[in-house]
């Protein structure tokens, strides 16, 4: 699979054979992405700035390294805005980091249900 | 087998890493999502390399680098710090407190393996040099401790030769390298000082080598003539063990010089008073008198004990240093201790408790 939400051929080099650990890692993937955009969207109703860009920056990094480049640029711009304003534009950063965590986390989906568990 | 520690807030980041170094043989890598526990691993095991995250939660890649620079030798691990980071301030940071290297987030795969491997390649080269120096430091502390207990033993054969001549204080010379170390010890010299004056002080008579043999065996009291003769020794013996490089030939020449200057400045050959006159020759004047006094000799049968601690009460302030009186009177059993296992193996005694290791650090 090879979106910019998920470029796969970059785990894949990472992970070489171990198919396991690939599933597996896809697994964590899609539930610390979660996670992470769900603190944000708290942080950010909460009007935290300061943690909400913690979690951007966490998520950015995240996403950046596993080839998750779509959500790496989106989770950019959110710190970007939580740190430096204007706030006005928040609510719309947040919406659309939510918007391209779930087409991940989809994406991811559709990579686990190709890969059976049982091959390596 | 080297070892590879890993610090990142993130779970998923971690494993990311740990699989990109998998296939760089000869690792182990050991990984934290906290960078206090990353601390603790660190102040008790050695690591080969740290791949540190910037922004985690405290303490942060800044903050760990310079409570790492505290673990004594541990500074020569190499740090790669990983950030996000364009910030110049933490960049310079991170390069004053040691950072061999950065990478920045997205990692590239291969760079991160390169790097590594590198750091880790540059890690075992500096190991292999740190030890051979290691090697080498210890082959030549060793190799010159041989040489100072040779040159020791050396000296001291030469000083027996010197007195072979003079049969009753061959012992003597002994004792009296035992008994200035006790005094030196009992007025609070370094160890270093006491061992140097067990070796130098049985050396304080080797000008006897220029005295005549009817000067030096007469039997009854000698001229005004002979007398001058005698003292002479006390030069003679300088300029026999002066200018050397030895740091016990130094002390020995010293001792010579000044060990028949009295305290009250009616000795000789300079008539030096107090003070001026080195302690160690203060020192070994007192053990001098002490052993000799209670030795026979071609012109006198032993003192008795009392008679000898009596003299010596007597001559303090005017021959004697009362400091060295002082620290006399404590070391006394001692002294007689030595003198009454005194026997010909003494000699290697005297020898095997200098200790060339010590002058070697001093």
């Amino acid at each position: 699979m090879q979106t910019d939400f998920l470029r796969l051929d970059h785990l894949t080099e990472i992970f070489a054979d171990d198919k396991s650990a690939l599933r597996s890692f896809l697994t964590d993937l899609c539930a610390e992405a979660g996670r992470l955009e769900s603190q944000i969207a708290k942080a950010c109703r909460e009007h935290d700035w300061a943690r909400a860009a913690r979690q951007s920056h966490e998520l950015k990094g995240v996403c950046a390294n596993s080839g998750c480049d779509e959500a790496a640029t989106t989770a950019a711009a959110l710190e970007v805005i939580v740190t430096n304003g204007p706030y006005d534009a928040v609510s719309l950063h947040v919406d659309r980091l939510r918007s391209v965590i779930e087409r991940l986390r989809g994406a991811i989906g559709v990579a686990l249900d190709a890969r059976p568990s049982h091959s390596k | 087998m080297q070892t590879v520690v890993i610090v990142d807030d993130s779970p998923i980041e971690l494993t990311l890493y740990g699989h990109i170094l998998k296939n760089i043989g000869g690792i182990q890598d050991i990984l934290f999502d906290e960078s206090a526990a990353a601390l603790q691993w660190c102040a008790r095991n050695v690591a080969d390399l740290i791949l540190l995250d910037y922004r985690m939660p405290a303490p942060d890649g800044l903050e760990f680098m310079e409570r790492f620079q505290h673990f004594t030798g541990k500074n020569d691990t190499p740090i790669v710090m990983i950030t996000a980071e364009h910030d110049r301030y933490v960049r310079h940071r991170a390069l004053e407190l040691g950072a061999g290297d950065f990478l920045t987030k997205p990692v590239d795969t291969v760079e991160l393996r390169a790097r590594v491997t590198n750091a880790l390649r540059v890690r075992e080269r500096s190991q292999l040099l740190s030890e051979r120096a290691v090697s080498l430091d210890e082959e030549v502390r060793s190799a010159t401790a041989l040489l100072l207990d040779r040159e020791c033993e050396a000296i001291f054969r030469l000083t027996r030769a010197a007195e072979h001549r003079d049969q009753d204080t061959g012992d003597h010379l002994v004792r009296i390298g035992l008994f200035a170390a006790r005094i030196a010890g009992a007025l609070g010299l370094s160890q270093d000082e006491q061992d140097l004056l067990s070796v130098a002080a049985p050396m304080h008579d080797i000008g006897k080598i220029g005295t005549p043999d009817e000067i030096l065996q007469k039997k009854g009291p000698l001229t005004r003539r002979e007398r001058e003769i005698m003292k002479a020794h006390t030069i003679a013996g300088y300029d026999i063990l002066r200018d050397s490089c030895s740091a016990v030939l130094q002390k020995a020449a010293e001792i010579a010089l000044a060990h028949h200057e009295n305290f009250d400045g009616t000795g000789y050959p300079y008539g030096l008073q107090g003070a001026r006159i080195p302690i160690s020759a203060r020192i070994v004047a007192l053990c001098d008198v002490f052993d000799a006094l209670l030795s026979h000799r071609p012109y006198k049968k032993p003192w008795s004990l009392s008679r000898v601690t009596a003299y010596i009460e007597e001559q303090d302030g005017r021959q004697f240093d009362p400091s060295v009186v002082a620290a006399f009177r404590k070391v006394m059993p001692d002294l007689l201790a030595i003198r009454a296992g005194n026997n010909p193996n003494q000699t290697k005694l005297a020898s095997e408790q200098f200790d060339a290791n010590r002058l070697l650090e001093a």
